[in-house]
C-alpha cells in the first residue's frame, strides 16, 4: 500500500486510473491540470507521482523537472502517455524519472509496474543547481 | 558589329591584299631586272659594233696601201669593199645606242671629222697616183696613215671601246644587282606574308577558340551546380550573343532553383505541421480511448448481475473503442512511416513468442467467424535480427487483413526457414486478390474490390503500413493469390545478421 499522486489534465483519465489503483489497494488522489501540481507533489508521504506528459501549458517533463528542483520530500515519478512506449522511455531518461507506462498499458500491466518501481530504490535526487 | 564572319574576312583580306602587293613587288622588281639585261646586252652590241669598225678601219688602211703599190684588179677590188664597209659602218655609228654611255664628250660627229680628213688625205694619195707620182701618192698615204689615222682615229676607237667596256661593265653590275635585289624582295616578302598570314591564322583561331573554352566552363560550371558562374566574353560578336543568352539562362535556372527551393522548403514547413497536427490529433484522440476502455473493465467487476443485453452492449462499446485505437494507431504509424520519423531497432530475438503474440492480436479479431487460426512452424527455435515490434505489427496487420477478407475456413501463419531468409507466410481461404490489383493493394487508402466483395471496413492503411515497415527493417513482402481460393503474403526477413544491419536506418 503506496500513497500515490495522479497528475494529468484529461480528469476522466485521472480518475480511471485512481480507481484502477486504489482498487489493488494503494492510496490514490489525482490533480487535474499541471498548475499546481508542484503544491500538491509537495504533500507529505508522497511514495509515487504518476505525471501525464502532455498537458497544455506545461508539459510533464518540465513539471517534472519544477518537482525535482523544490525542496521537500522526493517521490519517485512516472511518466505517464498516450506516446508511443519507445519514445516515452527516452523522454523519462531525458527527465531522470525512475520509469515510465504508456496509457494503452491494461489494468493489470498498470498495477505491477506501479508495484515493481515501488519495490525500487528510489533514484537518487540530482544535486541542486547553483 | 564585330562578328566572326567579319574577323575572318579581315584576316582573308589582309593575306590577299599581302600576296598581291607581293605579286606587284616581284613583278616591277623583275621588269628593271629586264631593263638592266637589255642595257647591257645594249652596250655589249655597241661594243663588238666598234671593235668591227677599227678592224675594219685597219682592213681600208691596209687595202688602200696595197693598191697603191699594186694596182692590181684584185687589189683595187679589195679596196673597193674595204671602202664599201666602212661607210656603211660610220653611217652605222649615229644608230647605236652611245647616249646612254658617257660618249656625248666624244660623239661621232669627230669622228665623222676625222674620217672626213682621213678621206682628203686618201684623196690626195689617189689624185697623185693618177698623174703617175706614185712616190708623192705613198707620201701623201703616209701622211693621212700617219696622222690622221693612227693619231686620231685609232686614239677615238680606243677611247670609245674603253668608253663602252666600262658602260657595259656597269651595266652588267646593275643588272646583277637587280637580280640579287630580286631574289632578296622574293625571300624577304615570302617570310613576311608567311608570317602574317600564319599571324592571321593564331588570332583567328584564338578568337574562335577563346571564346568556345569560356562557354564549355560555363556549362560545367554550371552542370555542377555552380550557379553563380558566368561566362565573361569582351566584344559584340556571335560568341558574345552566345554567352549573353547562356548568362540568361543560368540566372533564369537560379532564379527557378531559388524560387523551387522556396516552395519545397514552404511544403516542408507545410508538411510537418501537417504531420505534427496529426500526432497530436491523434494522440488526444487515443487518451479518452484509454480511459473507456478502463471504465468498461470497471463496469465488468463491480455489476456481475448485468442483464445479457447490456453486456452484449458493453463488449460492443469495447470493441467499437478497440477498433477506433487501432485505426487510430494505424493512422499515426502512417503519418510517422511518411515523414521517415518512425524509428527501428535491431535486436535478436526468438521467433515463437513473437509469433505467439501476433496470434493472440488476430484472435482478438475474429469475433464469432468459423475461421480457425494455424500456425505451422518447425520445431528447433529460430533466431532473428529484427525490431521485434515493427515485425509483429506486420505479422498482425497481415493477419487482421487475412481475417477482414475470410467468411470461414483457415488463416495460417506458417514459417520457412530458407537458405540465406527466413519466411513468415500469411495465408488464408478468403475472396483473393486480382492479380491486376497486385500492385494496388499496397497504396495507401485502397482495398482490393473484386465481384461480390463489399468494402471491409477499416482505414485501407493496413497494407501500406506494412510495405512501409517492411522496407524499413529490410524485409521484402511479396504475394500470390487465386480469386475465391485464397491469398499468400510472404515476408522474407534477412538472416545474416551483419547485412541486416546496415540496411536498417538506426537513429
Amino acid at each position: 500500500m503506496a500513497n500515490i499522486l495522479i497528475i494529468d489534465d484529461d480528469a476522466l483519465y485521472a480518475n480511471m486510473l485512481e480507481q484502477r489503483l486504489s482498487r489493488a489497494g494503494h492510496d490514490v488522489s489525482s490533480h487535474v491540470g499541471p498548475f499546481g501540481g508542484t503544491v500538491a507533489a509537495r504533500r507529505p508521504n508522497l511514495d509515487l507521482i504518476i505525471l501525464d506528459v502532455f498537458m497544455p501549458g506545461l508539459d510533464g517533463g518540465a513539471l517534472l523537472d519544477l518537482i525535482r528542483q523544490s525542496s521537500g520530500p522526493r517521490p519517485r515519478v512516472i511518466l505517464c502517455s498516450s506516446m508511443d512506449a519507445a519514445p516515452l522511455r527516452q523522454l523519462a531518461m531525458q527527465h531522470h524519472a525512475d520509469g515510465s507506462i504508456p496509457k494503452s498499458a491494461g489494468r493489470q500491466q498498470l498495477v505491477e509496474y506501479v508495484d515493481r518501481v515501488l519495490s525500487r530504490a528510489a533514484i537518487s535526487p540530482r544535486p541542486p543547481r547553483p | 558589329m564585330r562578328s566572326v564572319k567579319s574577323k575572318l574576312i579581315a584576316a582573308l583580306s589582309l593575306v590577299v591584299l599581302l600576296t598581291l602587293g607581293m605579286a606587284v613587288l616581284l613583278y616591277a622588281g623583275s621588269r628593271t631586272f629586264d631593263a638592266d639585261t637589255r642595257r647591257t646586252r645594249q652596250a655589249n652590241d655597241d661594243l663588238r659594233e666598234l671593235l668591227d669598225f677599227s678592224l675594219v678601219c685597219h682592213a681600208y688602211m691596209d687595202a688602200f696601201g696595197r693598191s697603191l703599190g699594186q694596182r692590181t684588179l684584185i687589189a683595187n677590188r679589195d679596196r673597193r669593199e674595204a671602202a664599201a664597209e666602212f661607210d656603211a659602218r660610220i653611217t652605222r655609228v649615229p644608230e647605236m645606242h652611245l647616249a646612254g654611255s658617257g660618249l656625248s664628250a666624244l660623239d661621232w660627229q669627230e669622228l665623222q671629222r676625222i674620217s672626213t680628213r682621213l678621206g682628203e688625205g686618201l684623196h690626195a694619195a689617189d689624185a697623185a697616183r693618177a698623174q703617175g707620182d706614185f712616190v708623192q701618192a705613198e707620201r701623201s698615204f703616209a701622211a693621212a696613215r700617219q696622222t690622221v689615222f693612227s693619231q686620231h682615229m685609232l686614239p677615238w676607237f680606243e677611247r670609245a671601246i674603253a668608253l663602252l667596256r666600262a658602260d657595259a661593265r656597269t651595266r652588267e653590275l646593275e643588272a646583277l644587282q637587280s637580280a640579287s635585289r630580286l631574289r632578296l624582295t622574293g625571300v624577304v616578302l615570302a617570310f613576311v606574308s608567311s608570317v602574317v598570314a600564319s599571324l592571321a591564322v593564331l588570332w583567328i583561331s584564338g578568337s574562335l577558340v577563346r571564346p568556345v573554352r569560356a562557354l564549355v566552363a560555363g556549362a560545367e560550371a554550371v552542370g555542377r551546380g555552380d550557379l553563380e558562374h558566368r561566362v565573361q566574353l569582351a566584344g559584340q560578336d556571335e560568341f558574345a550573343l552566345v554567352s549573353e543568352s547562356f548568362n540568361r539562362m543560368t540566372e533564369t535556372i537560379a532564379a527557378n532553383q531559388a524560387s523551387l527551393q522556396l516552395q519545397n522548403e514552404k511544403l516542408e514547413r507545410t508538411y510537418r505541421l501537417q504531420g505534427e497536427f496529426l500526432s497530436m490529433v491523434t494522440h488526444e484522440l487515443r487518451s479518452p480511448l484509454h480511459s473507456i476502455r478502463g471504465y468498461l473493465e470497471f463496469i465488468e467487476d463491480d455489476e456481475p448481475g448485468l442483464r445479457a443485453s447490456s453486456r452484449r452492449y458493453l463488449g460492443a462499446i469495447g470493441e467499437s473503442s478497440e477498433r477506433l485505437l487501432r485505426l487510430v494507431n494505424d493512422i499515426l504509424d502512417f503519418s510517422k512511416l511518411e515523414a521517415n520519423q518512425l524509428e527501428v531497432e535491431a535486436r535478436r530475438v526468438a521467433l515463437a513468442p513473437l509469433l505467439d503474440a501476433a496470434l493472440a492480436d488476430a484472435r482478438a479479431l475474429l469475433g464469432a467467424r468459423p475461421i480457425e487460426l494455424v500456425l505451422e512452424a518447425p520445431p528447433e527455435p529460430i533466431h532473428v535480427d529484427t525490431d521485434d515490434a515493427r515485425l509483429r505489427q506486420i505479422l498482425t496487420n497481415l493477419l487482421s487483413n487475412a481475417i477482414k477478407f475470410t467468411e470461414r475456413g483457415q488463416v495460417t501463419l506458417a514459417v520457412r526457414p530458407a537458405k540465406d531468409a527466413v519466411e513468415l507466410l500469411v495465408r488464408d481461404t478468403g475472396i483473393g486478390i486480382p492479380e491486376e490489383q497486385f500492385g494496388l493493394i499496397f497504396q495507401p487508402f485502397r482495398q482490393a474490390t473484386s465481384t461480390g466483395a463489399v468494402a471491409r471496413g477499416g482505414t485501407g492503411l493496413g497494407l501500406a503500413i506494412v510495405a512501409r515497415l517492411a522496407a524499413l527493417i529490410g524485409a521484402r513482402v511479396s504475394l500470390s493469390s487465386e480469386l475465391g481460393r485464397g491469398t499468400e503474403f510472404t515476408v522474407a526477413l534477412p538472416r545474416a545478421p551483419s547485412s541486416t544491419k546496415e540496411q536498417w536506418p538506426t537513429s
